[in-house]
């Protein structure tokens, strides 16, 4: 029973985490359609900031934790405006690009200028150690995982249906140009989409650490590639479909490696992918994508 | 108050709108009349900032706005219904609305004109916390009208207000910007729909090919059967 409960708190932990990044990813392409796939960079540099503040200034490994969340969001803008705004009115594949470049530059100057081995990231104590839930012992980081999940879905669900921002954002992802129309600044819009999805990844990036303990210049690939799946999973542009998608990627995750015999269970994310390609023949447009409907006249 | 001089606005190579010179003055309601492919769309979308003008100068009120991006034209008053409403379908008429506020300093007018068109567009306030997809055409139309009325514009672009919708619809909407007009509000229409829209405008400009072809009081126009022939191939009116 212990076995089952914690297993499930790790699904939805694991769920979480990708829905986070898969949310981040979601929301700039549903305004931007671009697909920012120097998002895990965001992941990377949080890390960094917290290895930079803990060797120099900060002794609180508390307050590490804003330090990641604020330098995510800080980057996320920064890339906005230094690599992505200059590409805005370019045909997709170029933003695309734009993305990738913008992702090897910050792993290739985190070689050079840092170090290539992973450089040691302290968490508080008592997130790496296990709490007692019901009689249940199970694992604090999963836990707070899955709380600041709930908050972070519930806090985006507010700001975008009680915040003019917000509506801007969810009106921009169908028509921009009206947006402009009603004298919202374009340039607002898409910083803030931006900020969002570095909050979101840099909440993410907290518990990728905690976890891995340590940060290296390549580490955000994964995680992107995981949001990048579960986004398509769950219907590309559609923010539901991104929550979702991640939570079904996490949770078939978690229960083929607690279920996989040993000596297959090296093929889990093989096997995961295979699943996911089967859900997309099912459904070509992912769980809750809709196929774009074409208007009559632009 | 609007004053378009020798304006072009060229796709690539194609030139949708070639040197097209229009007033429209304070208070007044102009119809830009014209075949479908005459540019007319092209040519309140390049007023407003949405698509860029190539040549000519565009001034509002005494100010050059040529070059002055669409969030900025519509603070200085001027806005634009597009064809096709355009309504953000996923979000509530309320929503919408609030969106067309979205850049308003001033609170309590704002809430002030919000009653003031549900008053005018009940419809609206009917279906208020509905979904605009739900809407029909009709009150799509409305919707886009009101939400592009809440951003408080001194001037109104409307880019075919009847397209598509009943002739029930149609009037009633025509009788709405009648209603505007009293109001203080100026507005440019783009129709296709000439003899309607020429029944409440006060001028007309007839646009053919990307070039004004006609221009004058709305009345002479629809009283000349010649006119109406020879620029919109509508014999009787």
């Amino acid at each position: 029973m212990e076995y089952v409960i914690q297993q499930a708190i790790n699904a939805l932990s694991v769920g979480g985490e990708y829905a986070l990044l898969a949310l981040g990813l979601a929301i700039v392409f549903s305004i931007m359609n671009l697909v920012n796939f120097a998002h895990g960079e965001l992941i990377t540099l949080g890390g960094y900031a917290m290895f930079f503040a803990a060797a120099t200034f900060v002794g609180n490994p508390v307050l590490l934790l804003p330090i990641c969340v604020l330098t995510a969001v800080v980057a996320a803008m920064l890339f906005e405006r230094i690599a992505f705004r200059p590409v805005r009115n370019a045909p997709a594949t170029t933003g695309l690009l734009t993305a990738f470049g913008v992702s090897i530059v910050i792993q290739n100057a985190l070689v050079i200028f840092v170090a290539t081995r992973p450089k040691p990231v302290p968490v508080p104590s008592w997130m790496q150690g296990t709490m007692s839930f019901g009689g249940f012992n199970l694992p604090v980081v999963q836990i707070l995982e899955t709380g600041a999940t709930v908050c972070a879905v519930a806090g985006l669900v507010l700001l975008l249906t009680r915040t003019n921002l917000g509506l801007a954002m969810r009106a921009a992802a169908k028509d921009f140009t009206v947006v402009r129309l009603m004298g919202i600044q374009a340039n607002r819009v898409i910083l803030g989409a931006f900020a969002v999805s570095g909050f979101l990844a840099g909440l993410a990036a907290v518990f990728i650490l905690a976890r891995r303990g340590a940060v290296d210049p390549l580490m955000g690939f994964t995680p992107v590639l995981k949001a990048f799946v579960a986004c398509v999973l769950g219907g590309f542009g559609s923010l539901l479909g991104a929550a979702a998608g991640g939570l079904v990627l996490g949770i078939l995750e978690v229960v083929l490696q607690a279920t996989l015999p040993s000596d297959v269970a090296g093929f889990r994310d093989a096997i995961v992918f295979l699943l996911v390609g089967a859900a997309l023949i099912w459904r070509p447009t992912g769980l809750l994508g809709t196929r774009a409907e074409l208007g009559d006249k632009e | 108050m609007l004053s378009l001089s020798d304006v072009s606005v060229n796709y690539g190579v194609i030139q949708a709108v070639r040197g097209v010179s229009l007033n429209v003055e304070e208070g007044e309601i102009v119809a830009l009349l014209g075949p479908n492919g005459a540019g007319k769309t092209s040519l309140v979308s390049s007023v407003v900032g949405i698509v860029p003008v190539s040549g000519g100068r565009v001034t509002f009120k005494g100010e050059d706005i040529t070059r002055v991006p669409v969030e900025g034209i519509v603070a200085r008053g001027l806005t634009l219904t597009p064809e096709g409403r355009r309504v953000f379908a996923g979000l509530s008429v309320a929503e919408n609305l609030r969106l067309g506020a979205a850049t308003r300093k001033d609170p309590v007018a704002t809430e002030r004109d919000l009653n003031t068109y549900l008053d005018m567009f009940p419809i609206l306030k009917e279906r208020y916390h509905q979904t605009a997809s739900t809407l029909s055409g009709g009150e799509q139309q409305m919707l886009a009208i009101a939400r592009a009325l809440m951003s408080a514009p001194t001037m109104l672009m409307l880019d075919e207000p009847s397209l598509g919708l009943a002739p029930r619809i149609v009037d009633r909407i025509f009788e709405l910007m009648l209603e505007m007009k009293k109001s203080g509000l100026t507005m440019l229409v783009v129709e296709q729909n000439a003899s309607e829209a020429l029944a409440f405008s006060d001028r007309a400009y007839v646009l053919a090919s990307g070039s004004v072809v006609y221009e004058g009081a709305a009345k002479d126009l629809a009283a000349s059967d010649q006119l109406m022939e020879a620029y919109l191939g509508t014999g009787v009116a």
